[in-house]
């Protein structure tokens, strides 16, 4: 009982909410020389399934929010076959066809073909069967094909993104844990609390969320499962426990505490709950972030001081300064491949996102307007989620790694911030 | 754009909880806070913008400002903190909570750990004038509590602040 207690397992009754999209994707910079793609309607789709389902609609919107593609409308013969002179003739480089059966007892069977034009052949045909309300997922399953067929990278539209949405009213506020596709539709709320929630951080397998809860006036680090909603407390020292980050493999949790009396980068072993502490002195060392390679953490600290971005080897505890330009440089995360970090720069008033190239140690802004934080990259390294301020709103946004596609994602209610991307999901 | 809300009905079972009294608070909630009743709960969850009427009486909880890129206590407050000390020293079973807190600019995380040296600050007095270590809890909330919304100097100044909570007197 007592093991029970400090588990403080909690079960949450489990919130389907609706197909609806709680924040609004709006493509505000695409690529000039993006692919032209045709994608037409499939073939028994109007008469079966509800617009929401309808997988020509997600798909569309999934490539062209992609920036990478431009939709075009081709014409495709009746049975959804090839027609490669009069595509070629408008074109077109891709075109994606397909069907849908209805095979009753709400089942459907779906096929879908994506032809490359120039080469003249079939790319990829496959059919699935699934229920009606796994049509929208197979749909951005489809457009995860789609993409890695037309660009050589895996695509991301199955993923999620767990944020921290605030609602104020005067002095009262709710913070509200929140889990939503990557294309802002089928959000559920993990979390409703009065105090404030921060850090989400995905484990590698995509099945679990720490964060930081200030639940009862204290600073912990809760252990959420995704699924089922239940909870447990991992860490709840004296002091601050913030910054949770998962190792590469799963069995490690860097966090900051300030046992010491001033913050500190540890590692707990979630298994034996071991703690080590990699970094000393009286500065301020925060925001830990695992090498993929899992054998050291970059971390903010202010041991130069202003914060900039410093890697410390977990064997021999070395520490070096990793970054070197301006004056304010935080929260740091490592592409998917530990070539590069994103993080946040101050340029003068501004807070930008930046990616900086671990080899060359050059910096690039990929944003250059107002408020932004917290950044996080998609798990296929080209896209990175931020939270923004827009006239005074907290919304989220996206910008690719190379700065030239841009997207928004402003939520119907509330402040969003605290955007955390999913790993890819099964 | 399309406003949909989402009817999202969360209930937390707390069946694990029963006869724990660790998360018993005094309020007699269950880790108070995160029980989602809905929105028709009024209890604010701050004790925040406190008055500076009672500066030098105590125990009145107080919020002590910092400058722009400052964790030392103005000299200011030094008056009022001992006033607290004193209260503190003389009832060894009253309890004071530091909140530090900074303002909107910047990375949250790195956010709360400036925080944590402007509640550090006010504790190195309190302690200087001899309040016993266990008398005094301190966190950090960062930029996530703030008490002016605005995006300028004057509530940026309003936001870098430690609040002193008694939690009991």
């Amino acid at each position: 009982m007592k093991k029970l207690c400090r588990m403080l397992v909690i079960s949450l009754l489990f919130l389907t909410s609706s197909v609806f999209a709680a924040l609004e994707l709006e493509l505000t910079q695409g690529v000039d020389n993006a692919m032209p793609v045709a994608i037409s309607s499939f073939i028994g789709e109007e008469s079966i399934v509800e617009d929401s389902y309808r997988i020509t609609k997600v798909v569309s919107n999934d490539l062209k929010n992609s920036g990478r593609f431009r939709l075009v409308s081709a014409a495709v013969p009746v049975a959804g076959e090839a027609n490669f002179e009069a595509w070629r003739a408008q074109k077109i480089e891709a075109v994606v066809t397909g069907q849908i059966r209805s095979t009753g007892w709400g089942q459907f069977t779906v096929t879908f073909r994506l032809f490359d034009v120039y080469n003249k052949n079939k790319l990829f045909e496959k059919e699935f069967k699934v229920k009606k309300e796994q049509l929208r997922k197979l749909a951005h399953h489809i457009s995860d094909i789609i993409y890695q067929q037309l660009t050589g990278d895996r695509g991301v539209f199955s993923t999620k993104i767990a944020y921290v949405l605030v609602k104020r009213q005067g002095r009262i506020s709710r913070h509200n844990l929140q889990v939503a596709d990557s294309d802002g539709f089928n959000t559920h709320t993990l979390l409703v609390s009065r105090f404030p929630l921060m850090s989400p951080a995905w484990s590698p397998d995509g099945k679990k969320i720490a964060y930081v809860s200030f639940e009862g006036h204290r600073a912990a680090i809760y252990i959420q499962d995704v699924a089922t909603g239940q909870r447990e407390v991992l860490a709840k020292f004296p002091g601050i426990n913030g910054a949770p980050a998962w190792s590469p493999d799963g069995r490690k949790m860097a966090l900051v505490l300030t046992q010491t009396g001033y913050p500190k980068i540890y590692v707990l072993d979630l298994a034996t709950k071991t703690l080590e502490r990699l970094t000393d002195g009286w500065c301020l060392d925060t925001e830990p972030n695992w090498d993929p390679d899992g054998k050291s953490l970059i971390f903010t600290s202010n041991r130069g001081g202003g914060p900039q971005i410093y890697r410390v080897n977990i064997d021999s505890k070395k520490i070096d300064r990793i970054t070197f330009n301006g004056p304010y440089n935080a929260r740091a995360s490592f592409a998917p491949k530990g070539d590069g970090i994103v993080m946040l720069h101050r340029d003068g008033e501004m807070f930008s996102i930046a990616y900086e190239d671990l080899k060359s140690n050059r910096v690039m802004l990929l944003t250059r307007s107002g408020l932004n934080e917290s950044p996080s990259m998609a798990p296929n390294g080209k896209m990175v989620v931020y939270a923004t301020n827009s006239n005074g709103r907290g919304m989220l946004a996206e910008v690719s790694i190379d700065g030239r596609v841009k997207l928004l994602l402003p939520a119907g209610d509330g402040a969003v911030q605290e955007p955390a991307w999913s790993p890819f999901l099964n | 754009m399309k406003k949909l809300h989402l009817l999202v009905v969360v209930l937390f079972s707390f069946s694990v909880l029963g006869g724990c009294s660790s998360f018993k608070s005094k309020r007699g909630s269950v880790q108070d806070g995160t029980q989602t009743s809905g929105l028709g709960d009024q209890d604010s969850f701050g004790e925040y913008g406190f008055s500076d009427a009672n500066r030098l009486k105590a125990p009145y909880n107080q919020s002590y400002r910092f400058g722009f890129d400052k964790y030392s206590v103005n000299q200011e407050d030094i008056e009022s903190i001992n006033v607290q000390a004193n209260y503190l020293i003389a009832h060894p079973s009253a309890k004071v909570r530091l909140e530090g807190n900074a303002d909107e600019r910047g990375s949250r995380e790195y956010n709360i750990a400036l925080g944590w040296k402007r509640a550090k600050a006010v504790a190195e007095v309190l302690k200087q004038q001899g309040v016993s270590n266990a008398q005094i809890v301190m966190i950090s909330y960062g930029k996530e509590k703030p008490i002016a919304f605005g995006h300028d100097e004057d509530a940026h100044s309003q936001n870098r602040r430690t609040d002193l909570i008694y939690e009991s007197k």
